[in-house]
């Protein structure tokens, strides 16, 4: 005690750095949770960042649109030469409609019940980046008062974002498909035989593996989930960027650039 | 500085820290406030660290947010101070090539803590990948720690240990 009494800063700071180490450890054994603190913590600083984002993301829009003029004129000529292109899929996709209703009903016959997209969606803005990877977990301002649950989907137009990990009264938790914990369940939509296991890496991409290693994958193959686990059928997750045969594990591993542009992502829609 | 202003100080970064942020986001790269303006209270004034201790509840308010587990920052931020105060007593707090590299070295320090802490919880995140970051996050610290600095310099009053102390 004498000792304590005469160093008192070191045995201050000790205690605080002990107690800190227990929160690291009961965060990690809770499974990376911020507990109930957290959620009430959380309720109270949305209920504040809420407004901030919204004008952040309206400056920000603005900020960018005086600084990249010309680049915004450039992706203006693409967006019109995609337009055509969309357009003319649009006439070929109409042509296929009728034969997909018509495959639709043969899958009735056979009692098969694909995803049928009729779940509630829910639409939300980004409020707060995690610290450490920012596109790893972030939070959304929607939360349980809107019906998001736990393991409820998270997209963009542009494909799969993640699952909710976590809600509170008017913000979740969301983790994206970059996070290395969060593995995914994937078929090629070129050739939806070929299936395989992907998750993040944790530098911003995707990795994993094919389940069958004679199966052909090329670079550029878009891969869309396959409806086994939590995430419905048919979502885009992202293109092949690499495609390697692990010699040690005996393993077909790809590298996959998500389609979703984490960096400028600012709404998402959550599907129960 | 008071606790009131250091309270204040905090408080503001820690909004702007989970808001405004983003207006200035680099490729995922924003500087970290908090950090930024613990070393800069520990560096700038005497006892600073009794003031800057403040950043520790910041930090594991933001952890409690934003991050994956909760109180890895706030551990961060211990070791930081602690290493800025160290740092002062061989350094001149006059000079601002000092406090660049007291920031710098902070930035650096904090971020590849947090890389061991994560690395032992099972966050596959590469070493390479980390450092890969660390210039921009050295940057841009330092540019928001020297805007600070200049505002802060004048409320700053002359250390025990300063040259020309009187």
């Amino acid at each position: 005690m004498k000792w304590i009494r005469q160093h008192k800063i070191f045995s201050v700071t000790a205690g605080i750095v002990i107690a800190l180490c227990l929160f690291v450890l009961g965060s990690y054994l809770a499974g990376g949770g911020s507990g109930v603190l957290g959620r009430g913590v959380q309720s109270v600083v949305s209920a504040i960042e809420k407004p901030l984002s919204a004008f952040t993301g309206g400056a920000g829009d603005t900020f960018r649109g005086i600084f990249r003029f010309s680049s915004v004129l450039e992706e203006n000529e693409k967006l019109k030469e995609e337009n055509a292109m969309l357009r003319q899929e649009n006439i070929d996709l109409s042509m296929k409609r009728d034969e997909l209703d018509r495959l639709g009903e043969l899958s009735k016959a056979f009692d098969f019940e694909p995803y049928s997209g009729q779940g509630k969606a829910v639409a939300a803005r980004i409020i707060s980046l995690n610290n450490s990877n920012t596109y790893d977990v972030f939070t959304i301002d929607a939360g349980s008062s809107k019906g998001i649950e736990k393991n409820d989907i998270v997209v963009d137009g542009e494909g799969l974002i993640g699952k909710v990990k976590e809600t509170g009264g008017n913000w979740a938790k969301v983790v994206s498909v970059l996070n290395e914990n969060n593995s995914i369940s994937f078929k090629v939509q070129r050739k939806t035989s070929i299936t395989g296991i992907v998750a993040g890496d944790g530098k911003g991409k995707i990795t994993g593996y094919l389940m069958d290693n004679k199966a052909t994958i090329v670079k550029g193959d878009v891969l869309v989930t396959s409806g086994i686990g939590i995430y419905p059928e048919g979502i885009r997750i992202g293109k092949v960027t690499s495609v390697d045969y692990n010699d040690d594990m005996q393993l077909k591993e790809i590298t996959v650039k998500s389609t979703v542009k984490f960096t400028s992502l600012q709404k998402v829609a959550v599907f129960k | 500085m008071s606790y009131k202003k250091a309270v204040l100080l905090f408080a503001f970064a820690f909004i702007l820290q989970l808001s405004m942020i983003d207006l200035i986001n680099i490729n995922g790269v924003v500087p970290d406030l908090t950090l930024c303006i613990v070393i800069m209270i520990t560096f700038l004034f005497q006892d600073g660290f009794r003031y800057a201790a403040i950043g520790i509840i910041s930090a594991l308010l933001l952890d409690l947010c934003t991050g994956q587990y909760v109180g890895i920052s706030s551990i961060g931020m211990i070791i930081i101070m602690a290493g800025t105060v160290l740092l002062c007593r061989s350094m001149n707090r006059e000079n601002k090539l000092s406090f660049v590299i007291v920031t710098a070295a902070g930035t650096f320090i904090y971020n590849l803590f947090y890389w061991i802490f994560m690395a032992m919880l099972n966050d596959p995140t590469s070493i390479l990948y980390v450092l890969m970051y660390q210039p921009f996050y050295m940057a841009y610290n330092i540019a928001f720690s020297f805007i600070l600095y200049l505002f802060m310099i004048k409320k700053a009053v002359r250390h025990r240990n300063d040259r020309y102390f009187v």
